[in-house]
């Protein structure tokens, strides 16, 4: 279903051979290559801290390699600066946006290289030299649009047009879909195989398997620093091949097995037409006991919103929120902790769901101190620590001890931290906020184990992921968000594609209703 | 397939020496990582005492000792007042001014209104405390930073300080205050109120280490996004630091009043530059989350006996204030200098056991 070059096109764009790279006396890669050859999508994979973006800022003339040869066209080259690599033709678009949001699009695309004119920047110039390089990714906007107003996953588009402004061979994309729906992503791959078949080598770096599959034809796998596999055709190994390779033993996905409704029990949240401070309008939403709800919805969807408001981050301004069959007022998350049971895994890791600087302990047993503290509070880390290493053994967290700074661990740690403290704190009901995004299948799959194991035991759920396989996978109920507003619901647990076809209907609906009625609201108010 | 297995092999094998040592590197270095300001300050004290003892005749006298530890006592326990409101990522610049209000209010207490001196005590404690709450409260009600109200009530204390006594002077009699001040403890070279200095340190650190509330207080510092997230009640959190940090305030006037006698409103007015100096010398991160209570004791020593060797040398009094400021900002680079070296340190112990991460959960 690749097409692979055929043998006489095989021609090599950029190589790295045998790099090795040490950071104070510590190797990040050792001996490790990655050959692209012309017209082809070539994906680059491991675990976090495995040496990928060690290999990319080596590719890019961010850091010399201690050891290795980096070759472009066939030429041995020696990259001194970033600036280097891209006179040579590589190109990279980052994982977090380097996008000026107040920038119009032709700024951000030309930005450094602006067309001048006796001194000054021609700003006619610069809209009609960016209005190509546009169209070419299939950004259909005035150049003159303001940045900020692209979704994720046309500013990864708007990224990738900067990259070609650049006339690049070689074009490095880390982690371009962490952040975008599947409709960006299908639109996202129809621009990578133009670009292949016009000569382009691509290096795709996702965690994502079935993007990789879909779309790139060799493959790369790093371990520890290591080449487990070099430039592999996909054809010849299997999803469970790749990740036996990324992790070094063998894990039988979870997503794999199937999903099975579970029987839940009586309702446990229940939202009546909710209202609240950040937007939401008439919210209806039930949470059953041992039942995982699916909330998926675009980014800017207002789930994350309707989270915080639930456990009092934000204020709810209308309507009835009943736990366990009863009214509650939830003030703040020490409310709904305590009173309620109710726990948030926010999505926003670093600030908000852990102390970085912390010990993995402590961050772990913050929701249980108050249960264990003696009179007048006096606790001791001896008293903590049997409540603590229970939910990070059930997790597999990997670390030296308890007392090590949580910011020292990998991401998918991190992630796995974040969650053990709600089951540390027994909650009957915790949220999920985009629990896998940027964490290794290893990782990413232990949280997945994880969820469904609590709503067998009984734990209500909810699950807000813009990943919607995820959520199809997981998910009994599945509940589309748009606009602050519901709009579609259904059961979870089927065929993915018929599931992912309604869901974007409902979502693509909402979209064109909401500008006529928007309207006829502006045409209405003035003359009431 | 195949050399992946045996990529796999190599590392397991060799993994066991590197990881224990690395482990044992990394427990060393987060063992004294806490303690590098203790151990630079005791490195401190012992130069400046050899070298002003060698220097200026009668340093190392117990008469000199003993103002030291005098001076460095209150100090220390200012130190701790600071350090309260910098745990969670707030400062109070209002210290010399609840210091102000306290003294006025032992005064009026045990030489205009005759109270007995127990009482007196408790309500000293109970203004001191009361006046730092309210600060807490309008910082929580107005989303003010801390600097700023704290700012606004250090001229409003001192202010109604100076209105209530009317600048009147109390002398203190009772032989209790006295003898703490003036008395000796063990040898004639140390001061009791070192011992009062050395219980505000030993509750502190019990507080920081063994008390849930401490525990909150450093978690709120560190990230209040993300404790309050967590379930922690970040505004209760935050007015019991306001408390604590009026209490010791508090406990900081009986000590001075205990040594000068002579009391009048405008005591404090010089308190904020020590409680600084103790705090962020000592250890205390400025932007939260971090405390040293031994750091804050040893940096309140080393601070007197700077000043007091400086004069013991001659320096004139006007040039003794220089050094003064100088220091708190060497303590603040030097606070930034720890924790940018943390900040590098902190990739390199990520990466320090590339291979495999170690069994999970199984070595502690």
């Amino acid at each position: 279903m690749h097409q692979e070059p055929s043998a006489e096109a095989r021609v090599e764009t950029l190589a790295l051979q045998n790099i090795s790279k040490a950071f104070g006396g510590v190797a990040a890669l050792i001996d490790t290559s990655l050959e692209l050859v012309r017209g082809e999508i070539h994906a680059l994979i491991g675990e976090n801290g495995a040496g990928k973006s060690t290999l990319i800022n080596i590719a890019t003339g961010v850091y010399r390699p201690d050891r290795g040869v980096i070759r472009v066209g066939g030429q041995v080259v020696h990259f001194s600066s970033p600036g280097a690599a891209a006179e040579h033709g590589v190109a990279v678009v980052h994982q977090e946006r380097n996008l000026v949001r107040k920038f119009s699009l032709a700024e951000n695309l030309l930005l450094g290289r602006q067309p001048v004119n006796k001194g000054l920047v021609s700003y006619r110039q610069m809209v009609a030299d960016a209005k190509p390089w546009l169209e070419r990714v299939g950004l259909h906007f005035d150049p003159r649009t303001e940045a900020s107003r692209l979704s994720p996953g046309q500013a990864q588009l708007l990224e990738i047009a900067k990259a070609l402004t650049r006339r690049c061979q070689v074009l490095l994309l880390d982690e371009p879909t962490s952040s975008i729906t599947d409709a960006e992503f299908e639109h996202l791959m129809g621009i990578l195989r133009e670009l292949r078949d016009a000569g382009t080598s691509i290096v795709f770096v996702s965690h994502k398997l079935e993007e990789v599959y879909a779309l790139c034809s060799r493959v790369t796998v790093l371990r520890d620093g290591r080449n487990v596999l070099n430039g592999v055709p996909l054809a010849e190994v299997s999803q469970g091949d790749i990740v036996r390779a990324m992790v070094g033993r063998h894990i039988e996905l979870f997503a794999s097995t199937g999903a099975t409704r579970r029987e839940t029990g009586p309702a446990h949240l229940e939202l009546r037409g909710v209202s609240t401070e950040l937007g939401h309008h008439r919210i209806d939403l039930t949470l059953h006991r041992g039942e995982i709800v699916g909330l998926y919805g675009l980014v800017g969807a207002g789930r994350t919103e309707l989270a915080r408001s639930i456990v009092g981050l934000a204020k709810i301004t209308g309507g009835e929120l009943r736990v366990a069959g009863k009214p509650a007022k939830i003030r703040n998350p020490y409310d709904a902790l305590r009173h309620h049971r109710i726990g948030y895994v926010s999505e926003d890791r670093k600030d908000e769901g852990l102390i970085l600087t912390h010990s993995i302990s402590r961050n772990v047993g913050m929701t249980v101190w108050r249960r264990l503290e003696a009179k007048m509070g006096w606790i001791s880390e001896s008293r903590v620590r049997p409540h603590v290493t229970p939910p990070l053994r059930r997790l597999d967290v990997r670390m030296h001890r308890v007392s090590q700074p949580v910011g020292s661990l990998s991401g998918g740690n991190q992630q796995k931290v974040s969650a053990a403290k709600w089951i540390a704190a027994d909650a009957e009901l915790l949220i999920f906020d985009e629990p896998t995004v940027g964490i290794d299948v290893a990782a990413k799959d232990a949280m997945h184990r994880l969820i469904a194991e609590l709503a067998d035991d009984g734990t209500a759920i909810l699950l807000i992921s813009s990943d919607l396989r995820e959520v199809v996978q997981l998910a009994d109920r599945i509940v589309v968000m748009g606009e602050f507003r519901i709009l579609d619901e259904l059961a979870g647990g089927g065929e993915y594609g018929p599931i992912s076809e309604r869901v974007m209907q409902a979502i693509t609906a909402a979209t064109l209703a909401a500008s006529p009625v928007a309207r006829d609201a502006v045409a209405g108010s003035p003359t009431h | 397939m195949a050399a992946g297995a045996a990529i796999e092999g190599q590392i397991d094998a060799a993994a066991p020496i590197p990881r224990l040592l690395t482990n044992a590197v990394e427990r060393v270095r987060e063992g004294l990582g806490t303690q590098t300001s203790a151990i630079g300050l005791i490195f401190l004290i012992t130069i400046t005492w050899t070298a002003f003892g060698i220097a200026g005749s009668g340093f190392l006298g117990s008469y000199n000792l003993y103002s030291i530890g005098q001076l460095a006592a209150r100090d220390a326990v200012l130190g701790m007042a600071q350090a309260m409101l910098i745990v969670v990522a707030r400062m109070n610049l209002a210290v010399g001014s609840i210091g102000a209000v306290c003294t006025s209010m032992l005064g009026y207490l045990l030489v205009s209104a005759g109270v007995p001196l127990w009482l007196a005590f408790l309500l000293v404690a109970a203004v001191g405390v009361l006046a730092a709450l309210l600060m807490g409260a309008v910082e929580l009600m107005t989303g003010l930073s801390s600097f700023i109200v704290t700012l606004a009530f250090l001229s409003a204390y001192a202010g109604g300080a100076l209105l209530f006594t009317g600048g009147q002077q109390y002398q203190i009699n009772s032989s209790l205050i006295t003898r703490l001040g003036n008395g000796t403890l063990f040898s004639s070279a140390i001061c009791p109120l070192v011992a009062v200095a050395v219980v505000c340190g030993v509750v502190c650190w019990l507080l920081y280490n063994r008390n849930s509330l401490g525990w909150k207080m450093l978690a709120v510092g560190a990230n209040e996004r993300a404790a309050r997230a967590s379930g922690v009640n970040v505004s209760r959190v935050v007015l019991a630091a306001y408390a604590l940090s009026g209490l010791l305030c508090a406990v900081a006037t009986v000590m001075n009043a205990s040594y000068e006698l002579n009391v009048n409103a405008g005591f404090g007015s010089d308190w904020l530059l020590p409680s600084f100096i103790a705090a962020v010398l000592g250890g205390v991160a400025l932007t939260g989350g971090e405390i040293s209570v031994t750091g804050i004791l040893l940096a309140a020593l080393f601070f007197d006996s700077l000043q007091s060797g400086l004069t013991i040398i001659n320096v004139p009094s006007y040039w003794i204030e220089l050094p003064e400021g100088l220091v708190l900002l060497v303590a603040v680079l030097l606070d930034r200098a720890r924790r940018a070296r943390r900040r590098t340190m902190r990739p390199r112990s990520l990466a320090g056991t590339p291979a495999p991460e170690p069994d999970p959960v199984a070595a502690q």
